[in-house]
């Protein structure tokens, strides 16, 4: 079965924090102006894949019943980083393979209200039986997703050379992006005075490293090319993908052969399986106008420059120096500003930007000829979108 | 008829009585008990039915020694727990020892909050914390015991 299907709808609610708005409400908005986008009637929609859910959200039927939908295709798997595109790439194979003609891709967050899930005892994913699920260890304090993060941060640069201040560039370049984009939740420049001086989380990452926490929803849109063609927007296609890497050489936080965790170690580089989405959509790294990832902790940014093989085993913090990845860069990173600086909204906000960099409507942070952008996570997966 | 118990803990507490069992009570005994595959050789923890190397389901329990190196740590600036308030900052380690096993843990009680770095040789301490928990920590092999 090959691949049929485009991106045709995005809609937003406001991303904030401690917004009034249930979730429900968050995902109606979401919806209201993903159909505007799209030109597309609430009875268009005919299948869901959900990025919320139990623990963190409300289940498919809720929504559906909520939103006035009449389903005969979900897939649900529940708000995680990881989780990402695996929910995208349903939505592709399910009117690839018909069993939908429309799906809506929904996430409505309320981190917020539910701060205390990430991260200590209410953290039912974190302090369960055999570690959690960013590696935690509570018995010995390693209580929180950004552990992981730190531990992958502090081997790296013991193996490649490094220090915070390097590090400073990835949040700092993303947040220029952030500047110019009127939806971000952080309006200052990030200078790396205020980095460096900004309080520590977990050593070696400071606040500035660590994504913002923020309520907000998006629905995407997702039909086949034929469909997308007669509908109101450009079509943003679905060129390529690749799915979630699992195995021993996988800890959530940190490249294959790193050594975190059960890591076996060996050299931290792109390798075949980490590059198949290319060739899958016939293109190269090249060819990539901008690069989309899941900035939960600016160490991420690093690892997925090499993984996917922007640049060679232990180089990516010399890669992002300089507006590297920032406004105008060599390779533009997250031009929404990323969970670091736009808001955390799943890395659906930044599909959404992908979205309007493809149609060319992103105004100041448009990428010039933006006709092939990647979407690609620290776990390996990944979809390349492209103008049709 | 007792009440239940729903305070939070001061500091979360392994399972002692699940697949990791022998593990736990090795540790009150002073040793470091983890699996080792009957049919590779190979030791492994945390705790699996079958060897994630060559798959086997045999496998005996077994002492390994306690030295071995830091591969990375980290320094919590925020407390999860009300436990480790009192710690702040604290480290927690990634140690590999020399049978191949990891573990995540601290540095020992007393040890100086720089003494332990990427690559610094360790050994095992057996820190109680009640007659039921005792916890392994690890202290930099130069140190005197």
């Amino acid at each position: 079965m090959k691949i049929n299907a485009a991106i045709v709808g995005v809609g937003a609610s406001e991303f904030g924090r401690f917004l009034p708005d249930t979730q429900l409400r968050l995902a109606a908005k979401a919806l209201k102006q993903a159909l505007d986008d799209s030109g597309l009637e609430r009875e268009d929609i005919d299948g869901l894949s959900m990025h919320m859910g139990w623990p963190l959200g409300l289940d498919y039927d809720q929504v559906a019943d909520g939103l006035g939908l009449n389903i005969r295709y979900v897939n649900q798997a529940w708000t995680h980083g990881r989780f990402v595109t695996n929910t995208l790439q349903h939505a592709a194979l399910a009117v690839s393979a018909g069993l939908a003609n429309v799906v809506a891709c929904v996430t409505a967050i309320s981190f917020t209200r539910e701060r205390d899930i990430l991260g200590g005892p209410g953290d039912m994913e974190g302090y369960r039986e055999g570690g959690g699920t960013h590696g935690e260890s509570p018995t010995y304090g390693l209580t929180s997703p950004s552990g992981g993060a730190a531990l992958s941060m502090q081997r790296y640069m013991k193996l490649y050379g490094g220090t915070s201040e390097k590090l400073a560039a990835v949040p700092i370049q993303i947040r220029q992006h952030a500047l110019l984009n009127p939806d971000s939740v952080m309006k200052e420049e990030l200078t790396l005075e205020k980095h460096q001086s900004s309080r520590m989380v977990v050593d070696p990452l400071h606040l500035f490293d660590c994504c913002l926490m923020t309520d907000g929803a998006i629905v995407t849109l997702v039909t086949t090319k034929e469909r997308a063609r007669d509908l109101k927007q450009k079509p943003v296609v679905f060129a390529g993908m690749q799915g979630i890497r699992s195995s021993r050489d996988e800890f959530i936080f940190a490249p294959p052969g790193l050594g975190i965790g059960q890591q076996p170690v060996t050299h931290v580089r792109s390798r075949p399986i980490d590059t198949e989405v290319f060739d899958k959509a016939g293109v190269t790294q090249k060819d990539v106008k901008g690069v989309y990832t899941y900035d939960a902790f600016s160490p991420l940014v690093l690892f997925v420059l090499e993984r996917y093989g922007y640049c060679g085993e232990g180089e990516a913090l010399d890669f992002v120096q300089n507006n590297g990845i920032g406004p105008g860069g060599r390779l533009p990173v997250n031009t929404n500003g990323g969970l670091l600086s736009e808001a955390h909204v799943a890395g659906w906000n930044h599909i959404r930007e992908m979205t309007r960099q493809i149609r060319g409507t992103a105004g100041p942070r448009q990428i010039p000829n933006a006709d092939v952008l990647q979407w690609g996570t620290v776990w390996g997966d990944s979809v390349i979108l492209t103008a049709a | 008829m007792t009440p239940i118990d729903t305070t939070v803990p001061e500091k979360p507490r392994p399972k002692l009585d699940g697949p990791e069992k022998p593990f736990w009570d090795g540790l009150r005994e002073g040793e470091i008990r983890v699996q080792r595959c009957e049919n590779c050789g190979r030791h492994r923890f945390p705790a699996s039915r079958y060897c994630p190397h060559c798959h086997s389901p045999e496998f005996q329990w077994e002492a390994v020694a306690g030295e071995g190196e830091v591969e990375s740590f980290c320094v919590f600036h925020k407390a999860y727990f009300p436990g480790f308030v009192p710690e702040m900052p604290y480290t927690v380690l990634q140690v590999k020892l020399d049978s191949g096993v990891r573990f995540f843990s601290n540095p020992a009680e007393g040890e100086a909050k720089d003494a332990l770095a990427v690559g610094t040789r360790v050994r095992a301490v057996f820190e109680p914390v009640d007659n039921d928990l005792t916890l392994l920590k690890f202290r930099s092999a130069e140190a005197r015991s």
